[in-house]
């Protein structure tokens, strides 16, 4: 200490202590006024009023946004097409599947949008092959039949071609 | 039973109102003295507490218990918090030094003027009378009873700095007790003999 005697140390650092025991009592004794804690708690309140404010509000949003995609959905039209069977194929598909048609053993049916609809010419044995029952299985002839061919290639179920009108 | 701080933190940012209450009963105090140390105002000190405690609430999302324990984070903001209001308010600072020359006034009943040499109002003055860097140090270890490893936290340095800092705090206010003492006797020898 450059100001500070030498001899007058002792006494220096004891009036230090004093000094700072002084201001500790007056801390110890010194309390933050209670409206202090009022102000606190109701910044508290506030906060979390507006929060649950905010949530609300987004959770309506949210609501709503979801509400708006789905009439948008339901009133798109169209939106049950699939690019691979259009509405024709599968109205015609499960007609097929309904009447005549005789499944293919030993395969599993698939999904019915996941098959083709198609026509086509098969000899008499290839049919009676198929297990589907001909008049003459060695008529050179071939038949008209509808099938359902899976994405495998493999046919799922085959009958004799409707003819227009037929009212079987 | 006594909940951990931890615990009351968590439930705190859950939303648990009576969880942060028991927060700032157990910190306030000190956040109060320390800012009125610091600012030398008990209406700086409210504003400084508000600020710290609302500072508090609104980052408990990211408060990370892992940096150390919550009374050394509120010091920190406490700190921050009345050095702005510190050099944001100079006015009132000067209007502080103003008052306080006119309690060393010599001319005042001597017996009253060493009294009030020792007492903590004075004592306050002389702390205010540091500079932050000193001031901030000798409250927090010798008022607040923080310990250097905490104080070093809060300051955002090393513990040997704390220390240097804190020995060169106390020469200054030891030196400041004693001129005044000094100045105060000079001009007064009933006063000399009785000191």
């Amino acid at each position: 200490m450059r100001h500070i005697d030498r001899r007058n140390r002792p006494l220096t650092a004891d009036r230090l202590q004093r000094a700072l025991s002084a201001v500790r009592d007056d801390d110890a004794h010194s309390l933050a006024p209670l409206q202090l804690q009022e102000r606190v708690m109701q910044a508290w309140d506030t906060r979390w009023q507006r929060r649950k404010m905010r949530h609300r509000v987004l959770l309506w949003f949210a609501a709503a946004a979801t509400v708006i995609l789905a009439l948008t959905w339901a009133l798109t039209p169209g939106r049950h097409r699939t690019p691979a069977v259009d509405s024709d194929v599968m109205e015609t598909t499960e007609m097929l599947l309904e009447r005549d048609a005789f499944l293919a053993p030993e395969v599993l049916m698939d999904d019915a949008s996941s098959v083709q609809y198609v026509r086509l010419s098969l000899a008499p044995r290839t049919m009676a092959a198929f297990g589907i029952p001909v008049a003459d299985p060695s008529d050179d002839r071939p038949i008209a039949v509808e099938a359902l061919v899976g994405i495998d290639g493999i046919p799922r179920a085959i009958r004799y071609a409707q003819v227009r009108g037929d009212s079987r | 039973m006594d909940r951990s701080e931890g615990d009351l933190i968590a439930a705190a940012a859950a939303g648990d109102r009576d969880a942060f209450a028991v927060l700032y009963q157990r910190h306030h105090l000190g956040v109060y003295r320390f800012a009125r140390t610091m600012t030398g105002s008990t209406t700086a000190a409210e504003d400084v507490t508000q600020e710290v405690f609302l500072a508090f609430m609104q980052g408990l999302d990211r408060y990370d218990e892992g940096r150390g324990v919550l009374s050394t984070y509120l010091y920190g903001v406490a700190r921050n918090v009345s050095r702005h209001r510190l050099r944001k308010e100079a006015r009132l600072v000067s209007e502080d030094h103003q008052r306080s020359r006119e309690l060393e006034d010599p001319a005042d009943n001597p017996a009253q003027l060493a009294l009030r040499l020792e007492s903590a109002a004075q004592v306050r003055r002389f702390i205010r009378g540091l500079s932050s860097r000193y001031r901030e140090v000798l409250i927090l270890c010798d008022l607040q009873e923080v310990s250097y490893e905490e104080a070093a936290k809060v300051l955002g340095t090393r513990v040997g700095t704390v220390r240097s800092r804190l020995h060169r705090a106390r020469q200054m206010l030891a030196e400041r007790l004693v001129t005044k003492s000094v100045a105060y006797v000079s001009s007064n020898e009933r006063l000399r003999c009785a000191i």
